[in-house]
């Protein structure tokens, strides 16, 4: 059978077979207005926090729950809907990648509102935590790009 | 080292289209199946059945709430026939010399 297979049908099918799993990769990424929902919703929460009111503290902390749950509910209904890529196309240089942006994040964050709040800045928490948002705005859409070029090197096929 | 095994089964262009996107996936939805490969209910059903059929794929029916799920995953044998089958098109490929590789 194999001798009946041209050399073009061949190469068809290869290409036929790299688009398909392209198309798996591109599907698979968290959306940029995740990252804004984040951001705004981290954002929000604690200026309600920083109010000291209870009022805009009960409601800041459900509007950031009940948002957080539907945001990231969409998302991963989105996720469930289509298809989960294998997970061995990430790889240890995914996984770190990941890690790697959320000491980031958190190391920055630190950074930023601990010396704030020792120099009694008002309002060091929000903006400690902006800082924050932003990096997740800006970097969360980056490391999607990123993770999608490591699994598209990682496909089977170009890792043999 | 994968010896290369050209597969009937799998190069019929459905079908193929269908493995390559089950082996970028843990698992894939059938509307997602259905959509990518743009087949009918029944016409995907028919091809997930022969993969099923001959070993090459899991079939999983369940509900999410009220409503009824289907996602389909390559077995074992299925992945190892899929990546049999891409080497031997390489090899074809290859044999023919650098003028017809894909575009990948």
């Amino acid at each position: 059978m194999t001798d009946q297979v041209r050399p073009e049908e061949a190469a068809r099918a290869l290409t036929e077979i790299g688009q398909r799993r392209e198309q798996v990769i591109r599907l698979v990424v968290i959306p940029t207005w995740y990252w804004w929902a984040i951001a705004v919703l981290m954002v929000g929460f604690t200026a309600a926090v920083d109010t000291r009111r209870g009022l805009f503290v009960g409601i800041g902390t459900a509007v950031f729950v009940v948002g957080v749950l539907v945001t990231t509910g969409r998302v991963m209904f989105r996720a469930v809907r289509s298809a989960q890529p294998r997970n061995d196309l990430l790889g240890p240089g995914g996984v770190v990648a990941i890690l790697g942006f959320v000491a980031f994040t958190i190391g920055v964050s630190m950074a930023v509102a601990f010396p704030l709040e020792a120099f009694e800045v008002s309002h060091a928490a929000i903006i400690g935590v902006s800082v924050t948002a932003v990096l997740l705005v800006v970097g969360g859409p980056l490391l999607m790009r990123y993770l999608q070029g490591l699994m598209l090197a990682n496909r089977s096929g170009s890792r043999r | 080292m994968i010896k290369p095994r050209f597969d009937e089964l799998i190069h019929a262009p459905t079908r193929l289209s269908l493995v390559s996107l089950l082996a970028a996936t843990e698992w894939a939805d059938f509307r997602f199946l259905r959509d990518s490969a743009g087949l009918s209910d029944s016409a995907l059903s028919k091809q997930l059945t022969t993969l099923e059929d001959a070993g090459y794929i899991e079939i999983r029916k369940g509900f999410v709430g009220k409503r009824p799920r289907t996602s389909a995953r390559l077995t074992i044998v299925g992945r190892a026939a899929f990546e049999q089958h891409v080497a031997a098109l390489q090899e074809i490929v290859a044999k023919a010399g650098a003028s017809v590789l894909p575009a990948t």
